[in-house]
């Protein structure tokens, strides 16, 4: 008999229920592990692109997800527009994408016209890409 | 020697295994803890347009429009955003979405701090001054800190 280790929601069955939306845990469905997590504050964006790169030490192409937070205290993902550039283009500030390969974790991010400052926030998943 | 929880995948050894793909759970990472699940409208009036410019022999309006959902953590958390039935096709997309041809574009981006959510609708569109649009969005909330 295969034995299972499972913490179900209040108000659910460990035993009889089938659901995996009923578990907080399973033994029977992975968790998204959180190999590495990091904090890059104040990157100054001074040119157009501007390709900031941080090795990633895994020895593969990881799964990755990223957060980048504007002069204005906005925090936005990944292909997103800075939430005050959307008021007026002239303000400066742009908008920025991830990429990734098996050594480095690019964050690059477009600038109009003026420098500014951003902190940005990776997470670095179990599985491969 | 420090005490770990470990649970491996069929066929591995929780006691000697140490790549975290082979494993279902270990207390030596982290994991992401959902907390939140919520739908909300963003719901656009393009009579309350904020610029009109002539172009291509028409009018062109500008729209901006902020749905803000409070979430209260008092810290900015990992999350993520949805638009629901994207392009009125039944399928759902990952915000941002942008859409654009000669003439017109319009974009839903999704923003966070530490007290709440914004769904930003930002659009010009030519002759777009008539008419009302409820944009179904999505979101999950993890407890996450992001530490920004």
């Amino acid at each position: 008999m295969t034995r299972i280790f499972a913490v179900a929601k209040s108000g659910k069955n460990a035993l009889t229920s089938t659901d995996p939306n009923d578990f907080i845990f399973h033994s029977g469905y992975n968790t998204f592990k959180i190999l590495a997590e990091n904090v890059l504050t104040g990157q100054t964006i001074d040119s157009n692109p501007k390709t900031i790169t941080v090795a990633h030490n895994q020895s593969h192409t990881p799964t990755f997800y990223a957060f980048a937070k504007f002069p204005d205290g906005k925090v936005a993902a990944p292909d997103n527009h800075d939430f005050s550039e959307q008021v007026n283009v002239s303000a400066g500030y742009g908008q920025f994408t991830v990429e990734v390969d098996a050594t480095n974790i690019y964050f690059i991010f477009t600038r109009f016209s003026s420098n500014y400052n951003v902190d940005i926030k990776y997470y670095i998943f179990e599985s491969p890409l | 020697m420090s005490n770990k929880v470990v649970i491996a995948k069929p066929g591995f050894n929780a006691l000697t295994e140490t790549d975290p793909n082979n494993l279902v759970f270990s207390s030596d990472y982290n994991t992401l803890k959902y907390a939140i699940l919520a739908t909300d409208s963003l719901v656009v009036d393009f009579s309350q347009y904020y610029y009109s410019e002539v172009i291509f022999g028409g009018t062109r309006y500008y729209h901006r429009k902020v749905l803000e959902i409070t979430h209260n953590l008092g810290y900015i958390p990992f999350f993520i955003g949805y638009l629901l039935d994207y392009p009125s096709s039944g399928s759902d997309a990952q915000l941002p979405v942008y859409n654009a041809d000669a003439f017109n574009f319009a974009q839903v981006q999704c923003y966070a701090d530490a007290t709440k959510l914004y769904f930003v609708y930002y659009a010009a569109i030519l002759g777009g001054n008539s008419g009302i649009i409820s944009l179904p969005v999505k979101y999950r909330i993890f407890k996450n800190r992001l530490g920004l």
